[in-house]
């Protein structure tokens, strides 16, 4: 394998794809990583460079940046991270996704920091990494396959069963707006819908094999802060989240009124159903293997069950995350435990974003619920609350984009907006993303989401630990700067928390390093003095704290800037929705809380503030481009009159 | 680090020597998530580089069965490169970055004293 010769960390270099022509070249990727640091901080500045404002997510010039983060592929702890970013069929912005994954390491061994594809090939194909060999192949015969089916078909093709590969399934070669792609066969690029975009490419799999390594610039320094990084681990929650990963919270989750249900009408689960569906039980009950991916320095947070009872019965599948929980049990009110594994694993294979699943299925079932939408538009199904064998069938009905399901693949803005208008309150999205997260009663939470330039999302700045029962105050205090992270129906302090988020955040996602390994979950956790220290041993290239802070901040505005090239998104799409804004929290320990909207809308212009961009509009002010090294940014955004 | 008793079973294949894949021990470890964390750590103990494929051990999935196998690979073949306990430190670095460290370093230690009697024993 040929190496740039100071890709420290890094692979070295950037492979492009165009499907149209089936050719391929590769570039350093250097110069931009010594700039925007990592796979999530290359890709949008790759999409923001190359996208013209004639492109849309499905036109063949719109591009797939897949990366993996710079420290993938070293003991750094939870350093397996990939990402997916595109203009996104969802918001019609800039959407990127990450998942766990053994590809990133593969792909980094290749010498591939990350993949920029273009175009649209004439078939189906698949992209074959093989250390230097690069070839596009045939994927005809996958057409149609889950992505579960893909996995084995490619690695018998290719003579190797221990083969990684991120794929798609009917969801995304259907269009559906909220299809994934999924890694191997748990591990989902969920939200955003960059699996319809590599449908609309006719790009079914990608898969990458390296036998080259990995080098740090300072062996003795990195192994250092590696070690180090890991005894945090030492106690805290790390046995509780060992045992259970993010399926350990429930009761928590209902103490501060943090789960969906019936789409949200509330966001506390009756007791009886919360007790019932505690997904602890099903994990005593059904674990039969756990699953961890590299570098987690928990020991992973999944694990294999294997459904031995009940309508599943037979059902062997990775466990699925806290998100199916609240986002599809809750939401959709359904009281059988094992249904939570089986939507998991059915959304896997169809290449579905769960949070689009339980977006437009609960906005069906409220309308049908209240008489808006009846039987003649449903395909004669009943959207009772809870109906199980219902919601299985639309979600195959959205994969395949048939019936009903063909406006449930658009997500649920636009499907309200398609047969029912006057249900838009129903439709619980942030700038046309259906959204996953409980903005009643936490507002650090509630504006890290509203906020997320990807639409509704907590992965780019909402603060979880905001509810996190156990949180060691004094210690949160000093590492997120405000002091009341713990009171989560405060609003005061709230904007520099997610500002923090945001931050942190970028730069997991950027070096490819799990939230959780990191003070995302808890404060004593590798926090972005550590991150800063392992970046500048893995590459040679001092990297301060500050550094990082000003860096990912730049990051934050250019994905603002790419935004608002693309969409009309102003103050109002970073509110919360309707519901949130003016229904109180019915039941529970904050039965009767409701958002004030004049404080929130105080929070939110601090928010404005810190960020240096325009109160009234959102927009960003020219000088905060111009003191990020953002100038041509900034002109391009005043030939559209969106800088200030 | 405690010596408490891991749920580690083993049942070593030892291979003729002249086998393609070298001498090969292979040891069950139900409690493995399969992270591969150590592959990666033992590659860096002798290269001074992350490059799993130099690891001295294979961490292999098991079909429809808990947890992964170690599999040791004895030789220098070129490629992979013999596991030597990391002499050199306290915890083998492998051992260092498993979060079922109790087990592995269990699977470790009888490794090495099979090696030492296979190695003894021309016949095996």
């Amino acid at each position: 394998m040929t190496k740039e010769k100071d890709a420290y960390a890094y692979g070295g270099k950037i492979l492009r794809v165009n499907l149209t022509d089936g050719s391929t070249s590769t570039e350093p990727v250097m110069d931009l990583a010594k700039e925007w640091i990592g796979s999530t901080g290359i890709a949008v500045k790759i999409l923001y460079d190359e996208l013209r404002s004639w492109m849309s997510p499905y036109d063949p010039a719109n591009r797939l940046v897949i990366g993996a983060g710079a420290l993938v592929g070293t003991t750094a702890p939870g350093s397996n991270k990939m990402s997916i970013s595109t203009l996104g069929p969802m918001t019609g912005g800039w959407a990127s996704s990450l998942s766990d994954s053994y590809l990133g390491g593969q792909l980094k061994r290749a010498g591939y920091d990350l993949i920029v594809i273009r175009g649209k090939a004439h078939r189906p194909v698949y992209l074959w990494i093989d250390d230097t060999t690069v070839e596009i192949r045939d994927a005809s015969a996958l057409w149609g396959k889950t992505t579960w089916e893909t996995l084995e078909s490619i690695r018998q093709d290719l003579g190797d069963p221990r083969l990684h590969i991120m794929s798609i399934g009917p969801a995304g070669e259907n269009l559906a707006r909220g299809a994934c792609a999924v890694q191997d066969k748990g591990r989902a690029f969920g939200r955003g819908g960059a699996g319809a975009v590599m449908g609309s490419k006719n790009l079914k799999a990608v898969v990458a094999r390296g036998k080259g390594s990995i080098r740090v610039a300072d062996r003795d320094r990195f192994m250092a802060i590696a070690g180090r990084c890991r005894k945090m681990f030492k106690g805290l929650k790390s046995e509780t989240f060992h045992k259970y990963g993010t399926l350990g919270i429930m009761k928590g989750k209902q103490a501060v009124c943090g789960i969906a249900y019936k789409n949200f009408q509330d966001s506390h689960l009756p007791e009886e159903m919360a007790d019932a569906v505690d997904p602890k039980h099903l994990i005593d009950k059904y674990q039969v293997a756990k699953q961890s991916y590299p570098g987690c320095a928990f020991g992973g947070c999944s694990r294999i069950m294997h459904v031995t009872e009940g309508p599943y019965a037979g059902l062997i599948t990775e466990s699925n995350q806290w998100e199916v929980v609240s986002t599809i049990q809750g939401r959709l009110a359904v009281k059988e435990p094992a249904f939570m594994l089986k939507i998991n694993a059915l959304c896997n294979q169809y290449g579905l974003d769960v949070d689009s699943v339980g977006g437009p299925i609960g906005w069906a079932m409220e309308c049908y619920e209240k008489g808006i939408i009846g039987e003649s538009q449903t395909d004669g199904l009943k959207l009772t609350w809870g109906n199980e064998e219902v919601i299985l069938e639309l979600v195959r009905k959205i994969a395949h984009r048939e019936g009903f399901g063909d406006i449930l693949a658009e997500g649920c803005a636009r499907a309200a907006d398609m047969i029912a208008p006057n249900s838009a309150y129903y439709a619980l999205n942030i700038k046309g993303l259906d959204l996953y997260e409980p903005c009643r009663g936490a507002m650090g939470w509630s504006l890290g989401a509203t906020t997320s330039t990807r639409g509704g999302g907590h992965t780019t700045g909402g603060p979880v630990i905001e509810t996190m029962g156990d949180l060691d105050v004094e210690k949160a205090k000093e590492v997120y700067g405000i002091a009341n992270p713990h009171k989560p129906q405060e609003y005061e302090g709230k904007a520099a928390l997610v500002t923090y988020g945001e931050i942190l955040q970028r730069a997991n996602n950027c070096l490819g390093v799990c939230h959780y390994n990191t003070a995302y979950f808890d404060p004593n956790l590798p926090g972005l003095p550590e991150l800063a220290e392992l970046y500048s041993a893995a590459t040679g290239w001092e990297t301060s704290e500050a550094d990082l802070r000003r860096i990912m901040m730049k990051l934050v505005n250019l994905e603002k800037a790419l935004n608002l090239r693309f969409t009309d998104f102003d103050r109002d799409d970073d509110l919360p929705t309707p519901r949130d804004l003016n229904e109180p929290i019915k039941t529970g320990n904050l039965a009767g809380w409701r958002i004030d909207k004049e404080k929130y809308n105080k929070m939110l212009d601090d928010y404005y503030d810190l960020h240096g961009w325009d109160r009234e509009t959102s927009y960003p002010k020219r000088q905060t481009l111009i003191d990020l090294g953002l100038e041509d940014v900034a002109d391009d955004l005043a030939k559209i009159g969106k800088v200030r | 680090m405690s010596k408490k008793k891991g749920s580690v079973k083993s049942k070593s294949r030892v291979a003729k020597p002249g086998a393609s894949e070298g001498r090969l021990m292979r040891f069950d470890m139900p409690s493995c998530g399969g992270c591969r964390t150590c592959e990666m750590a033992c590659s860096f103990h002798h290269l001074g580089e992350f490059v799993p494929t130099a690891s001295s051990f294979i961490i292999e999935d098991k079909e429809n069965a808990t947890g992964c196998d170690v599999v040791f690979v004895d030789v220098t073949d070129g490629q992979r490169l013999a596991c030597d306990g990391c002499r050199d430190l306290d915890v083998p670095l492998c051992v260092d970055y498993c979060k079922e460290s109790d087990d592995l370093w269990k699977i470790l230690q009888e490794f090495l004293e099979k090696r030492g009697k296979a190695n003894e024993d021309p016949s095996t």
